[in-house]
């Protein structure tokens, strides 16, 4: 008796449910803002696992892996292997903050979603502009270095 | 960011504008950095060729037959415009959402803004396919290294 009270209940709300989205539709734009913040989550946690499986390689054959790389470089210096750990560790630190960042937009977009609060939406998108900031940077430097390609 | 006084009673419209004013930026931020991606990848393409048509001197390409270099020369080629392809996608869903989002924020138009946000939702859609792409050849590859070197010894 009392399973069927609340299986009667749960329908009743299923239904009010289904009426409230027929007089109150989702906004077109918190549905476009939900799809974007999966995508990004996507991204972000397809590029945390691959950076787990960077830093399991490195750990064990890293040494080995810059050795190589420094042996096969057109350009022999001294310290070269030293510069390319550096380089390495710049790079793994550049990736980890971009992704940081897409996974705090995607978490905080989701949550403004949710609680319909717009700040939180906003704050999501300030960690977006970051992120563009950031990539931004790194496409100047790849001009840069394009750029004295071409002039060499 | 201060509440505005005139509307402190009515924190929605707060949260709305805020919204917009941070769609906006970042549609500033992204739309600058379309243009530098799009400028760096073709000054990437240009110097490929530039350098290919140099002279260089004959290097002797041991083991190699003469149509392997070609092959690794077109497998090059093959690269170089795929990732111009790709910076051409990514651009026209950047700078998209960039142009639309400013607009919008400008004009209040919440339709454009919508509009603006689903060009943002494409460039991350096409990032996060070429990622599944790139993981799926990279598990094929290691699958049929392990596959080959077992079938060698």
């Amino acid at each position: 008796m009392g399973i069927a009270v609340y299986l009667q209940f749960l329908m009743q709300q299923e239904q009010e449910q289904k009426e409230s989205r027929i007089f109150h539709p989702p906004d077109p734009q918190d549905l476009t803002i939900i799809q974007i913040s999966r995508w990004v989550k996507l991204i972000a946690s397809i590029g945390f696992a691959l950076g787990g499986i960077v830093v399991f390689t490195m750990l064990f054959q890293g040494a080995a892996i810059l050795q190589q790389t420094a042996g096969i470089l057109p350009v022999q210096v001294s310290g070269i292997y030293s510069i390319l750990v550096i380089t390495f560790f710049v790079i793994f630190f550049i990736t980890a903050l971009l992704l940081f960042y897409l996974h705090r937009s995607a978490t905080l977009l989701i949550q403004g979603i949710r609680e319909k609060n717009k700040t939180l939406q906003a704050e999501g998108f300030q960690h977006l502009k970051k992120f563009f900031t950031l990539t931004a940077i790194i496409g100047l430097l790849q001009l840069i270095a394009n750029i004295s390609t071409l002039w060499n | 960011m201060e509440l505005d006084p005139l509307h402190e009673d009515r924190p929605e419209e707060t949260g709305a504008s805020l919204l917009r004013q941070c769609i906006g930026a970042t549609a500033k931020t992204a739309g600058i950095a379309a243009c530098i991606s799009l400028a760096g990848t073709l000054c990437g393409v240009v110097a490929f060729f530039l350098k290919s048509g140099q002279q260089l001197p004959e290097i002797p390409k041991e083991g190699f037959t003469a149509s392997e270099t070609e092959m690794s020369a077109f497998g090059n080629l093959i690269m170089i415009g795929g990732s111009l392809i790709v910076s051409l996608i990514a651009f026209y869903y950047l700078f998209g959402f960039s142009r639309k989002a400013r607009i919008a924020e400008r004009q209040q138009l919440p339709g454009m803004l919508t509009g603006a946000l689903q060009r943002l939702e494409g460039y991350f859609k096409l990032w996060a396919v070429l990622l599944i792409i790139f993981i799926a050849f990279m598990i094929l590859s290691l699958i049929s290294g392990i596959l080959f070197s077992g079938a060698g010894a």
